[in-house]
């Protein structure tokens, strides 16, 4: 197991910028979400990290060797891929030896049919069925090991891949959206599944996903792709407390976080939809955005709320319950997470009162880029 | 209301009357409707087959206004002659060239153009041309090519110190000189099919070959290239055997069937006695043989390349 550099890779398709001076330095062992919107890049940087796509320029280290002109077969780093790439017309048993196979035995020994009539080449095959079952074993499809990918479901498809992928001792997996085309109830349960085999393999994992409660819920840590650029990268409880951006605010979470028009006054004081939010900040004044996640709003009683709106939607999750409402001064409705326990005190229509703590607060200046705030009281403390 | 409902209602007697009634007159609308189609079946498609058949028990001659019954007579002289024998391993021999021949160069023509990033169209065209062209005319190319004295194939060879021959006229070389011009003509034709097989390849699989630790073109040809191809390879095949089979036109343009049998061929043989020699019964039973071949073939494809070779 090897950790995995990343340095300066940028790379176009013509006059397309697909990734902007992308670095990202694994260490060993580190499960690694590469995660953002369609487009963003990710793919094209693990296809990169793979040898499959040749980077424009910067470098991928892995430890100490440069592997920038190294052919995929020769990087030992194994894949799956999002429509996993099995080979139809072999087995499952075949499917996974192929690596092995072609590391151990000699290019006569993998000829069709001469691999049982090689008497050195039927000591090697032994070898690679026992490697091949222990996977099996490992990953509880050895009654699988006969059929052929047509004759799988797509869990079992999946799995079958992971297996081709887990068969040798690569220095890192590649995992390219591979829970992307299973259904929502098998996608939950083969996360939990990925996240166990890369604890009990202790090797260092580069998992691309669109689907930011994969990144979420599996990582170690979190790199937010966007527009081929690296917004962020940091533990899933950083991605999603501290975003240094408002698109890496927006993409992680869900439902999304509420954005409101705020203000930065002359004084430094923050305001939100022309209320005082009870925050200072040392930028310049002007226009900003205040991000809110649905579950640091509260509700509270008639006259005792920051501002007000009327629910115009309530979305029923059994234990909890998303109330979507909108006021006057708000483009478009933000999102209040409740307790199931609050439940029949609300109908769509209904006025509410919202409240929030101003420790909840995150401020994106004009640019989108996170702006460092203070609460107000703590600051006249200190001043005082 | 649903089969399951159907059945139920039909326990009772007054219905299960009525239900017959409906049924009888289902399948006499469907009949009725299918019935122009079935008689033009019949009488284009299988009607001559049936045609030939009876025609080869018979001792008719084109242009006689009687005709015998014969029995097995004709079959019984085709088994005692030898040209008929000649013809069929003429046609085996050369089936068997034609076939490999043209499907190795083909796949070899497709992968390389495949491989190449510069001028794909171009070389595909050259490659399609012969396809496109009339054999007929393509064959007076090819007899003046193989000309002993100022062909081109001569003047390459005997550069190479191989002794000039009329290549057409020696009984040796006039078989294997027509196989030539059909893989020339085919390959073009078997080439197109493969680069639409090698298209529809997925490229994740090339991509998963090459991360599995696939390092040369020879591995990948094996594990993921030729398996992949093999429902096209086997189309191929067939419809390669098939136009085999028939071959004709090159022969009767070029040689005759001669020098001394050497490349008479099963239908040139119908066509002779068919149309030169007038012997009309003797020609349905050739015809019969050839149909058993085409009979046969088809056999192979339904039974073994459309069971096996498929993955999905």
């Amino acid at each position: 197991m090897s950790s995995v550099h990343i340095q300066n890779i940028t790379k176009s398709f013509g006059k397309v910028e697909v990734l902007k001076d992308v670095s990202l330095n694994i260490p060993d062992g580190e499960f690694v979400s590469l995660v953002g919107p369609s487009g963003c890049g990710k793919s094209t940087l693990l296809r990169i990290i793979a040898g499959l796509e040749q980077q424009s320029s910067g470098q991928i280290r892995i430890d100490d060797r440069v592997i920038d002109n190294v052919r995929p077969s020769e990087r030992n780093i194994s894949m799956v891929f999002q429509s996993y790439a099995l080979y139809p017309h072999l087995s499952v048993f075949d499917n996974i030896s192929v690596p092995l196979r072609m590391s151990r035995l000699n290019s006569i020994q993998r000829l069709p049919g001469l691999r049982h009539l090689l008497p050195g080449a039927r000591a090697v095959e032994k070898g690679i069925r026992a490697d091949v079952e222990q996977v099996a074993s490992l990953l509880d499809m050895k009654q699988l090991l006969d059929r052929k990918p047509g004759e799988l479901s797509g869990g079992q498809r999946q799995r079958v891949a992971v297996g081709r992928a887990i068969v040798r001792e690569p220095h890192a997996f590649l995992l390219d959206e591979p829970l992307s085309n299973l259904d929502a109830k098998l996608r939950v349960h083969m996360r939990t599944e990925i996240a166990q085999l890369h604890r009990r393999l202790g090797a260092t994992f580069i998992y691309v996903t669109h689907d930011q409660a994969e990144a979420m819920t599996m990582s170690d840590r979190i790199a937010v792709l966007m527009d081929g650029e690296l917004v962020q990268v940091g533990s899933p409880d950083d991605v999603y407390n501290e975003p240094q951006d408002i698109r890496v605010a927006e993409f992680i979470g869900s439902p999304r976080i509420n954005t409101f028009a705020g203000e930065i006054r002359s004084d430094g004081g923050v305001d939100l939809l022309g209320v005082p939010t009870g925050l200072v900040t040392d930028a310049e004044a002007g226009p900003a955005q205040v991000g809110l996640r649905p579950e640091a709003l509260r509700l509270v009683p008639v006259g005792e709320g920051v501002f007000a709106g009327t629910v115009t939607h309530i979305e029923n999750l059994g234990a909890e319950l998303m109330v979507h409402f909108v006021n006057e001064n708000m483009e478009r409705p933000a999102i209040i997470r409740l307790d199931h326990i609050e439940r029949h005190r609300l109908d769509v229509g209904e006025s509410i009162e919202i409240d929030f703590l101003p420790g909840a607060v995150r401020l994106f200046g004009p640019d989108g880029a996170r702006v460092p705030t203070e609460e107000f009281m703590e600051k006249q403390l200190v001043n005082a | 209301m649903s089969t399951h409902e159907a059945v139920q209602a039909g326990e009772t007697p007054s219905f299960a009357a009525a239900s017959v009634r409906a049924r009888m007159r289902y399948q006499l609308i469907a009949t009725m409707l299918s019935a122009p189609a079935i008689a033009l079946m019949f009488l284009l498609l299988i009607g001559p087959v049936v045609a030939v058949l009876l025609l080869s028990f018979t001792d008719w001659s084109l242009g006689d206004s009687d005709f015998n019954w014969v029995d097995m007579a004709t079959y019984q002289e085709m088994v005692e002659d030898d040209i008929f024998w000649k013809a069929i391993a003429n046609t085996l021999i050369y089936v068997g060239i034609v076939i490999p021949g043209s499907i190795i160069l083909g796949l070899g023509a497709a992968l390389l153009i495949e491989s190449v990033t510069v001028g794909r169209s171009f070389w595909r065209a050259v490659y399609f041309l012969p396809v496109m062209s009339t054999l007929i005319a393509m064959a007076v190319v090819w007899e003046f090519m193989l000309n002993a004295k100022f062909g081109m194939v001569s003047q390459v060879l005997g550069f190479f110190g191989v002794e000039a021959k009329s290549w057409l006229q020696e009984p040796d070389t006039a078989l294997p000189a027509l196989c030539l011009i059909a893989i020339w003509q085919a390959l073009g034709f078997n080439m197109v099919l493969f680069m639409a097989g090698l298209t529809s390849i997925p490229r994740e699989l090339h991509n998963a070959a090459e991360v599995d630790g696939v390092r040369s073109a020879w591995d990948r040809f094996w594990l993921v290239t030729w398996p992949l191809l093999t429902p096209v390879t086997m189309f191929v095949a067939i419809i390669t055997a098939i136009r085999s089979f028939q071959v004709f036109d090159t022969v009767h343009v070029l040689t005759k069937g001669g020098p001394d049998n050497a490349t008479m061929v099963l239908v040139y043989q119908i066509y002779q006695e068919g149309f030169e020699f007038f012997r009309s019964s003797y020609a349905s039973a050739l015809t019969v043989v050839f149909l058993g071949f085409i009979f046969l073939l088809t056999l192979f494809k339904v039974f073994v390349v459309e069971r096996k070779v498929h993955y999905q």
